[in-house]
């Protein structure tokens, strides 16, 4: 009984907290995991993130099932998956509905012009943070290539991303793999 | 031209989106997301948007926007959020539910695994591969928010607005929550500025409705705006933004 309490407080905490999608949460997450309610070590926290990287899919509700799971079982990973997905998204479609409403208005259709220019700047530099990673992991020249060929497919052939992501897989797992 | 550009009416979607449709881009997109939830944005707005067409671009910008200044992951948001315009309620919850489950279970199911995935240089190398896939994909997604910010708002108050977005989000460190807000705030006012601006420096002319007279003075005017608004804007978010990068832990996220 207490266990779920504690995932469902512990992780709609961490999330309510982090800015910036998953990837920003995971310090937080740790804090409550790690620290506060010591359902895992960190060593078994660095495992979780490590295998959690390696799979597709958002990050912060790989970590929440996972622990969930661990600490009370199914209820468990309902707890934390709840916490972590139904506040934040209950929160979103009632700013969107309320938009919505007001959707001919003047107002509203200035704040959607006025975003895009900020949303163009986020994009900017989550572009610039990803790459710069990516550059660090495989070097410039592996990094411009596989860059190119993208490019060139998604925007020129008008390629789905997810065809174009396989064929990534494809030569990281034949290519990269003797390099990384 | 401000007026072409203005938000599409809500789109009739409801009756003739199947659940297959919408269960499938959600599934297609948990699977094929590398790299933690950002890079899921352009995933799903090439479902949304090219794909499916249940949303234009400017709403699937709104979504984003509001999404980031939200805390919590922005993938499950998105899902939830996607899976409520075109389906309701159960729309969202089952939305959410197909693109994460299969992630979920790989987790609890690898845990014997676990190791050998770890250090599978296969793995690594897959993985790495596709950074720069999703590097490109967000690259062209920005490229193509801030064309449309140029068509809507004229190039020179889109430039000043781009500048003053990348300097707060940038250096300065603004908590991009407070910059989505400045700019929801400004933007409720805009329309209503340029066209009172406008009726004043062009008197008689204003409702000719031609483009050509309108544009010139349109893109002028917006951008002294712009210009005026600028330093008052970021003195506030300045000062707000250390509080919120204090207690979310934000600046660790960032990077």
């Amino acid at each position: 009984m207490m266990n779920w309490l504690h995932l469902l407080w512990g992780f709609l905490v961490a999330n309510l907290l982090g800015y910036g999608g998953g990837p920003s949460t995971i310090p937080l997450m740790q804090e409550e995991i790690v620290h506060r309610y010591q359902w895992l070590t960190n060593g078994q926290f660095a495992d979780v993130l490590a295998v959690g990287n390696a799979l597709p899919g958002p990050i912060a509700t790989k970590i929440a099932a996972f622990v969930g799971y661990e600490v009370a079982g199914w209820p468990g990973l309902l707890a934390a998956l709840v916490a972590t997905v139904v506040p934040t998204a209950v929160g979103l479609i009632a700013f969107m509905r309320l938009l919505a409403r007001f959707r001919g208005s003047k107002a509203v259709r200035g704040m959607t012009m006025l975003v895009q220019p900020v949303i163009a700047v986020m994009l900017v530099l989550l572009t610039w943070e990803m790459g710069q990673e990516s550059v660090q992991g495989i070097g410039i020249l592996q990094f411009l290539g596989i860059a190119a060929v993208s490019l060139w497919a998604l925007v020129v052939r008008k390629i789905h991303p997810a065809f174009v992501i396989l064929a990534a897989f494809a030569y990281g797992g034949l290519v990269l793999s003797h390099w990384v | 031209m401000l007026m072409e550009n203005t938000a599409p009416d809500e789109k009739e979607v409801g009756g003739m989106v199947s659940w297959w449709n919408l269960l499938v881009a959600m599934f297609r997109t948990g699977i094929f997301t590398y790299g933690g939830g950002p890079a899921v944005i352009p995933l799903m707005r090439h479902e949304a948007v090219r794909r499916y067409s249940w949303m234009e671009d400017e709403e699937f910008g709104e979504i984003v926007a509001l999404a980031n200044a939200l805390p919590g992951p922005i993938a499950t948001k998105l899902a939830a959020y996607l899976g409520y315009r075109v389906k309701g309620l159960l729309g969202a919850v089952l939305a959410v539910v197909v693109h994460i489950l299969p992630s979920s279970l790989a987790m609890i199911v690898l845990l014997g695994s676990l190791y050998a995935l770890k250090s599978s240089r296969v793995v690594a190398g897959m993985i790495a591969a596709v950074k720069p896939v999703i590097v490109v994909m967000l690259g062209v997604m920005a490229y193509e928010f801030g064309a449309s910010a140029s068509r809507g708002l004229g190039w020179l108050f889109a430039a000043v607005a781009d500048l003053l977005a990348l300097v707060l989000l940038g250096p300065a460190n603004v908590h991009p929550a407070l910059v989505v807000l400045a700019a929801l705030l400004y933007g409720s006012v805009h329309l209503r500025v340029v066209d009172a601006l406008r009726a004043r420096r062009l008197g008689i002319g204003a409702g000719s409705g031609e483009q050509g007279a309108n544009v010139q003075p349109t893109e002028t005017v917006a951008g002294g705006r712009g210009g005026q608004s600028e330093g008052g804007d970021q003195g506030r978010d300045d000062q707000e933004g250390h509080n919120g990068a204090g207690t979310s832990g934000e600046e660790e996220g960032s990077r």
